[in-house]
Parts: C-alpha cells; structure tokens; sequence
C-alpha cells in the first residue's frame, strides 16, 4: 500500500527514544494507586540524588517569593503536592530531548516548553477545583499531553507541512483533525506511543491520546488535559497581548466539557489566574 | 504544483465511476497528497504526470491505484462503541433465539477496510457466545481495495492501530505480539473470510445475511448511488436482519423500507414488515 506516511516508521522512532529513569517510571506508577504511599515517594525520589537537586532547584523557582527556601524532598512534596512535583521531575527528564525547536511544527524549544507547563498548571488547578476525582497525575499528563510532536514533527516534510496548512485552512478544521486526514494520524496518537514506550500508566497514556477529543477516551484525565490545553492557549494569548480573554468567549464545547468535570463557571478564573501565576514563577526565575 | 483543475476533474470524475465516493473541489489539497505519493512511486515528479500516464493508457494499473489512494481506510476496533453493545446486548442474543433451528447465522461486514471492524465483530462472538462455537457463524468481509484485503487477512497491527479501541484485556487475549506489532490468533482470524467487491457493482454475490454492517461508508456517496446501495442491501438482508450504519449516516429520505431502532445508542435499521 502506498502510503504519504509510514505509521510503522513513528512507531519504530517513538520506540527509540531513550528510557525514563528508572526513579521517574517508579514514582509516576506510585502516584497512579488509588492511595499512593507518601513515604514510598519520598524515598525513591531521595534515591535518586540528581533528581533530588533538581527537583528542589525547580520546587524553589516555583514558589519563588517565599523567605524559606524548600530544603528537603519530604518539604517540597508538602508545599507542591505529590502530583505536581512528579510533573516536575518528569519535565527534567523530558526537556533534555527537546531541541531547539520542535521540527516539523517549527515552535520553538521555550514555547513549547512555556505552553506544556501552562498546561499541567492549568490541568493541576482543574483537578483541585473540579468535584470529580481524576487521579494525582493531571500535572504530569498536562506537561505531557504534545509530547508527541517531538516524534510526529521529525515526519512532517516540506509537502506534508503545506497539506496540513491546506487541510486547517481550505478544510475549515483544527489541527489534529487536519494531521488525522492527511496523515492517518495525529500527534495525541503519536504521544500515547512514546507515553507507552516509557511505561507510563494507562490514566496518562490516555490523557495525551484524546486531548483534543476527550469523549473517545473514556476517562476523565482525558477532560481534564483537553480544558487545560484550551486555558492554556487563552493565558498565552494574554501573554502577547496583555488582554485577558473574558469567560464569555468559552466555546460550547467547553462548557460541556466543565460540566463533565463538575466545574462551575467561577472556577474558570481560578484556574486561569492559577495557570498564570504559576507559568509567571517558574518564568521569573528561569530567565 | 497545485493540481490544475481539468487534472482534478479527471480525478473526481474517475473516483465518482469507480467507487462513488465524491470529491468536492475545496478538497483538492486531500487529492494532492494522496496522489503525489502515487506518482513519485511510479517514478513520476508530479501529479500532472500521473494523470498524464493515465490520459493516454487505462491499462497500465494506474486508474485502481489512484481509486484506491483515494479511498479513505480510517477504521479502529469497536469504533464508536455503540453499536458493538448493541450487537453483544441485543442483536446477537436475539438472532441466537430466532435462528435457533437452523443453528446458522450469516454476517456481512461491507467495507471492512483492513479488517479491525469484522475482527471486532469475531472478538464478539468468541468473548460473549463462546457457547454457540458450535453453530455456523460466518462473517463475510468485503473492500474494494486489493491492498487492505491483503493487510486484513494478514491481521497484523501497528500499536499505534491497537491503541484505537482495543480494550487491553482483549489484546492480551486474542493477539500475539510480533516484533513491535501484534498478529491476530487464527481462532480469531479464521471466523472471517475476506472478498473484494465494488460496491458499485451490479451483482454482489453475497449470501443472504442476519446482520450487515456497513458503517460510515454512505456519507462518501451521492444521494442517488446511496439509494442504489440500500436497495441492494434489501436483496441481501434477511426479513428479520439488521443493518448497521454509521453514526451520521441514516436511510431517511432514502429507502423507506428500512425502520430505524435504537438499541443501547446505536440505531439500527430493520427492514419494515409489509
């Protein structure tokens, strides 16, 4: 069968991307039990003394501000939260395979990198707010919910790129709708591979899959990475423009989507201030 | 080079005879990127090329090829859901009641594409009936295209194809994993039998059957080759049998003969009684 992209070819690349840490796969199994051990946390992220440094550098820049600094794995998992710092340590291990730029999407390392994080905050605020209970690892699975444009991207030549523009502007449709018709896929997909390739749970292989089309994936995280991945836009939007987006502009759809997650419409602000102000911490220190 | 317009129309108007599906002009970048593929196999630089080639001969193989590329294959196992419930909660249990004399019941899964929809249907059966394993259950499966028949009775998927609505209990069950894909167990594969067939075809060659399957294939067609295909369908399905549709598909306005019922979401349409 001729075909515009070989499917087996992103599967072979999501494959070869170098494993997680042995710390990182234990700690997010650990937090996808029901009631996950918190002294069990501590001591595989304590086992691990390159994830401990970096976990506190990354803890501290994130409640930047405070006159104490976080000292010890035990204190950052208090003031953070056992989902967000697992979020944290899967960003170290995931940032050194970003380049400078994502190929194929062309979006650079810092956006890309500004938009996931954006994501798991907005996704992390979703779940304290929401009446529904979706699991610790929305951070994670909102850091995590592009990963697979770093693999799909790689694909995605000079042709391909001007179809998919086409597709997006002559078809009248999104962007993973327009990578589903003219590549038989799209990059929800080509993460859930490389979520697979690293063991990661089912709860977080499914939350990046249906992303932008929660209602196949029959399950809740998937709400909650698609609300976040929206809010997430918005708060960029306002980054560049200084202009906040009134909740008026919500789309029908996320408004079914806030019902499912059992979220008021006054929760919208919070979660968008929480999104904002996180990004803006972990920002002012990291420039 | 952006297709010029008299090659697309060429195009349409050959994908149109060949296997009804339309092609409106503001897809043209879709006819582009499934084609040039095509050419650049063929060893040709551009689409005007191929189309060129196909001008002066139509019996260098290329008119299938094209039709074929054009053909959309998207499947996924239990897709939607819905309907499988259906056929599990309602359809099956109630055709084993009806056919229980004759002990014999006849599937046909039209467009079945690579295969995961009739294999979905076999999972079915040897999941939930495994206690008529000794009734005649055939399951028929028919495409227009030679290359996913040959993909289909492989019965190998990527992960990425298993990913696409295959419950893992499921998987662990009834396939084995080869290399970094997964192959179907023959006691899964051998309940269904792969044939070509055009839907356009005048004569089908399909037996009688209890339960069609033909999903999301109506919406590629013209009004009047959609009311060619539900009247062949009559001539196929039994009295008491039930025809699947796809979700945004309907024989409203179509065929009055067929009556739609829901079951567990999904509608299904039986032919009504005169």
């Amino acid at each position: 069968m001729i075909v515009i992209l070989d499917h087996n070819a992103v599967v072979d690349a999501a494959n070869k991307l170098p494993p997680l840490p042995q710390s990182a796969m234990r700690l997010t199994s650990l937090l996808a039990r029901e009631e996950p051990d918190f002294r069990e946390i501590v001591k595989v992220i304590e086992y691990d003394p390159s994830l401990t440094m970096k976990l506190l550098k990354i803890a501290n820049s994130a409640v930047g501000g405070r006159s104490q600094r976080i000292g010890s794995v035990h204190q950052a998992l208090v003031l953070l939260g056992t989902g967000t710092v697992a979020g944290f340590v899967m960003g170290t291990c995931v940032r050194s395979l970003i380049g400078e730029q994502i190929p194929g999407y062309g979006i650079p390392e810092k956006e890309f990198w500004v938009h996931s994080l954006a994501t798991a905050f907005a996704a992390e605020s979703i779940q304290a707010h929401s009446s529904k209970w979706h699991g610790t690892l929305a951070f994670t699975a909102g850091l995590l919910h592009d990963i697979g444009k770093l693999v799909l991207g790689r694909f995605l030549s000079v042709d391909l790129c001007s179809w998919l523009e086409r597709a997006i502007i002559e078809g009248k449709q999104p962007a993973f709708l327009a990578e589903r018709e003219i590549l038989s896929l799209h990059h929800g997909e080509a993460g859930g591979l490389i979520a697979q390739h690293w063991e990661l749970p089912d709860c977080l292989v499914k939350g990046i899959i249906y992303h932008h089309s929660p209602e196949d994936g029959e399950d809740g995280i998937c709400y909650v990475t698609h609300l976040a991945n929206a809010i997430a836009h918005e708060v960029a939007n306002e980054g560049s423009t200084g202009m906040p987006s009134p909740s008026a502009r919500l789309s029908e759809n996320l408004v079914a989507v806030m019902a499912k997650l059992g979220l008021a419409e006054k929760d919208l602000d919070y979660i968008r201030n929480d999104a904002s102000k996180g990004l803006q911490a972990v920002s002012a220190q990291s420039d | 080079m952006p297709l010029d317009t008299t090659d697309f129309d060429f195009v349409s108007s050959l994908v149109l005879k060949r296997s009804g599906i339309v092609l409106e002009p503001e897809k043209s970048y879709l006819v582009e990127s499934r084609l040039l593929p095509v050419a650049r196999h063929e060893g040709l630089s551009s689409i005007a090329e191929l189309v060129s080639r196909m001008r002066a001969s139509s019996l260098n193989g290329l008119h299938q090829k094209v039709v074929e590329a054009m053909t959309t294959n998207e499947t996924s196992f239990f897709r939607d859901l819905n309907p499988f419930e259906a056929l599990r909660k309602v359809v099956l249990p109630e055709m084993f009641q009806r056919r229980a004399v004759e002990r014999r019941i006849q599937i046909w899964c039209g467009a079945s594409s690579t295969g995961q929809e009739p294999y979905t249907i076999a999972m079915v059966l040897r999941e939930y009936f495994a206690a008529h394993s000794d009734w005649r259950i055939s399951i028929i499966a028919t495409d227009l295209s030679t290359d996913v028949l040959a993909r289909a009775r492989e019965g190998r998927y990527s992960q990425l194809e298993i990913n696409r609505g295959l419950p893992a209990p499921l998987l662990l069950k009834y396939f084995q994993r080869h290399g970094t894909e997964w192959k179907i167990k023959d006691e899964v594969r051998k309940l269904v039998e792969f044939r070509q067939l055009n839907l356009l075809d005048s004569a089908w060659g399909i037996p009688a059957a209890d339960i069609v399957f033909l999903r999301n294939v109506l919406i590629y067609f013209d009004v009047s080759t959609k009311k060619t295909i539900l009247r062949k369908i009559r001539q196929v399905l039994r009295a008491d049998g039930c025809l699947f549709l796809g979700g945004a598909e309907t024989t409203m306005n179509l065929d009055d003969s067929f009556e739609r019922t829901t079951f567990e979401r999904a509608g299904c349409y039986r032919l009504r009684k005169t």
